[in-house]
């Protein structure tokens, strides 16, 4: 007779309780739908990186070079001489565990691994191993461990788990900045070939054609010249932009996604509307054709020489100075990087605003300004005419890019441009907007489709403020100043808060901006119909736009 | 002693046990982290579980002894909806995912166990209502799992399609446009 199983063996064989085991001893699970495949070796090739080679992540042989171990104790070596502020990172955290809960991937996923801390000691107990003594002696004792293979793809696993938001940053007592150990973490990577395609393809490209998917220059005018059209359609006016125009005032720069892909396409019809209104003397380029920089998801080296095309493109055209569109980590890059990299720009000018006069010293030595300071400018000085009523279908949020809070402390000017194109608009609460921001999840190139079960848990936090939103006001579209968030955002929206949409400022800019001879709008850029008079009128006042945390014991605290 | 009333009085028991269960699903460091503080904006994911038992658990504790519930089954795994969508995209096996439900039985037996309820007839009786109230609970919950996991992998074809909608549509390839998508005529 069978033997009968024993109801506790049955029961103990069925458990859903997490490993308890030491994280060093806990190796890193690459599973579907929370990676990006690598890089393949047409990619790498194309940019010269080094070891190129096509693999599997979920191969056990990853084809490394023989020596793999060498090249990147080598390779740390020679950034710890060389980045002075990585040696400190490694150095001086205290494990107090600040940074733990504040990164939106270890909220998404509970995985402890995604806490900054450990994350960094990944890194550090390889650093302690080969560079400190007590490591040397002690090994595990004192945080330190061998460089093997399980290390490695933990890096790997991990250093693609972070979006360099920064947001941990902000509440480290010692400011240590994680994205440093994480884009140094990559860096090393790519010494071994071990980038994701999603990353290094978009390199190669803009690299060969100057954006991220490889548009050339005529696709890039047909694309333009179809948003022209449907900009006809909707206003009754023709506008006639122009391509590598040698000597205009401005050369505008934005991310490519604006051009193909929606929604970041009625963001550039929002500033081809504007920028024709105030008829300013301004030019594209189909070669400097990207505001992005996958670079810097890669290697210092490799975003520095992506970078420099936007200076050798003004210098060839001879432009005054450079105006960008709204993008994330582009403004990081311009903002903290652009002038060491590859200025000054002595050749161009301090950007002056044509229309009001204004001179945008913060930009006095990159002499490049982010359209949302721009815009912001001509707002102020009151030289647009607008109609906020027909936003008057839109309840409005905003969400801070973490390049453009944290990098350079954009928080001010949208709001104030928000604040004066809509009538509906409502503040997440304190404790997620501004320098707190959550990142959408899918920043520092890892808006891929194949990880998007990673995505969405990265984008739970975001998401979470912004349904508190929705609930309570109705909040039904949600701004922002990022190429990539707009991508994002819209797919994060559909999966935790469907109803709301994603919009750049600019493009709700351009529904309100009332253009000289235009016929009368039916609908917004998008073709939904606009507010009847009487809807319209029945908005009694502009919604007050606070942060929910900053009303005393608000409803934020709770 | 009656279940409905046991349940009123043995809430906040009941639900620390049954939350205890669900936390030990996620590794220590985390469970504390899920457990600590109850700002629904910095730690939402521990805001959304301890608020979704709570909601299920009165519901269910309302559904009990009313004959005509049937009307209302949706209501019941409505309250679970916000927390099976965080757990449908985290990393559980869909039984590892929902299992939680069932770990309400054992922690209102454990705690009846403890004050010796459950060796009263009419309460096994009512016991047995309740294990069915659960089960239909579980029922639903499956369902708006399954809805969550399909919409995951709509997103991912949704992005594909959005990422190069201009470019196939100046090519004239689009040839048929579903409502509410993009790209309408403007």
């Amino acid at each position: 007779m069978a033997k009968e199983p024993i109801k506790e063996e049955l029961l103990q064989s069925i458990s859903y309780k997490a490993p308890k085991t030491f994280w060093m001893d806990t190796p890193a699970q690459i599973k579907p739908g929370m990676f990006c495949w690598g890089a393949k070796a047409k990619s790498l090739n194309v940019v010269g990186m080094p070891n190129a080679r096509d693999w599997n992540p979920l191969d056990e042989d990853w084809k490394l070079p023989e020596n793999w171990q060498e090249i990147l104790i080598e390779g740390l070596r020679e950034r710890l001489d060389k980045y002075r502020s990585l040696r400190l990172f490694l150095d001086i955290c205290v494990r107090c565990g600040a940074c733990a809960d504040k990164c939106h991937f270890y909220i998404g996923t509970g995985d402890p691994k995604n806490m900054p801390v450990v994350r960094g000691e990944l890194m550090r107990s390889i650093y302690r191993k080969y560079f400190t003594t007590p490591g040397k002696v002690f090994g595990k004792l004192a945080g330190a461990r061998e460089l093997d293979l399980q290390v490695l793809k933990e890096w790997w696993t991990y250093f693609f788990q972070c979006t360099e938001c920064r947001r941990c940053s902000v509440f480290c007592p010692y400011g240590i900045d994680h994205a440093e150990i994480t884009i140094a973490g990559r860096e090393l990577l790519n010494l071994l070939g071990l980038n994701i395609e999603w990353i290094q393809g978009p390199v190669s490209n803009c690299y060969m054609k100057g954006n991220h998917l490889g548009l050339e220059p005529q696709t890039i005018v047909s694309n333009v010249e179809f948003m022209v059209d449907d900009i006809e359609t909707l206003t009754g006016i023709r506008i006639n932009p122009t391509f590598n125009r040698k000597g205009a005032e401005i050369l505008f720069v934005t991310p490519s996604g604006d051009l193909f892909a929606d929604p970041g396409t009625y963001t550039c019809m929002g500033y081809l509307m504007l920028f024709h209104e105030l008829g300013l003397d301004y030019t594209w380029s189909t070669y400097a054709s990207e505001g992005g920089n996958f670079g810097f998801f890669t290697s210092n080296e490799m975003a520095k020489r992506l970078n420099s095309k936007i200076y050798a493109e003004a210098k060839r055209l001879g432009v005054k100075w450079i105006l960008g569109g709204e993008c994330g980590h582009m403004w990081r890059l311009v903002h903290q990087y652009m002038d060491t990299w590859n200025g000054p720009a002595g050749f161009l000018e301090v950007p002056k605003s044509p229309i009001t006069g204004t001179v945008f010293d913060n930009a006095k030595s990159t002499k490049m300004t982010h359209i949302i300071e721009f815009t912001a400018d001509l707002i102020k000085h009151g030289k647009l005419k607008l109609d906020p009523s027909r936003n008057d279908h839109l309840k409005v949020t905003f969400h801070d890019s973490c390049n453009t809070a944290r990098g350079m402390g954009v928080f001010e000017e949208p709001r104030h441009v928000l604040k004066n194109i809509c009538r509906n608009f409502y503040e997440m609460p304190r404790e997620t907007i501004k320098e707190q921001t959550f990142c959408c999840g899918s920043g520092s190139g890892l808006n891929a489709g194949e990880d998007m079960e990673l995505r969405l848990r990265g984008g739970l936090a975001r998401a979470n403020a912004v349904k508190y939103v929705h609930d309570k006001h109705g909040v039904n579209m949600l701004a922002n100043i990022c190429a990539i968030d707009r991508a994002s955002l819209t797919t994060s929206m559909n999966y935790w808060v469907p109803g709301v949409t994603v919009a750049g400022v600019h493009e709700l800019v351009a529904n309100a901006l009332v253009m000289t001879g235009e016929k009368k709008r039916e609908t917004d850029l998008r073709g939904e119909p606009l507010p009847a008079p009487e809807d319209q009128t029945s908005v009694s006042a502009r919604a007050v736009a606070q942060p929910e945390g900053e009303k005393a014991g608000g409803e934020a605290n709770v | 002693m009656d279940l409905k009333d046991f349940l009123a009085e043995k809430r906040s028991a009941v639900l620390e046990r049954w939350l205890d269960y669900v936390l030990q699903t996620y590794p220590a460091q985390t469970s504390k982290m899920l457990r600590s503080g109850q700002n629904r904006f910095t730690n939402p994911v521990g805001k959304i579980i301890s608020d979704s038992l709570g909601a299920v658990y009165d519901e269910v504790v309302r559904h009990l002894g009313h004959k005509g519930s049937e009307p209302e089954e949706d209501s019941l795994s409505g309250f679970l909806e916000n927390i099976i969508k965080v757990r449908a995209v985290q990393d559980f096996t869909a039984s590892g995912a929902l299992g939680f439900i069932f770990w309400l039985k054992k922690a209102v037996r454990e705690e009846a166990e403890k004050c010796g309820a459950c060796r009263e007839v009419p309460f096994c009786r009512q016991m047995m209502e309740f294990d069915s109230l659960v089960d239909r609970l579980a029922l639903g919950a499956f369902d708006f799992f399954m809805q969550c996991r399909e919409k995951i992998y709509e997103l991912k074809a949704a992005e594909v399609r959005d990422h190069t909608f201009r470019l196939l549509q100046q090519a004239n390839l689009i040839i048929e446009k579903k409502e509410g998508e993009h790209g309408e005529e403007h």
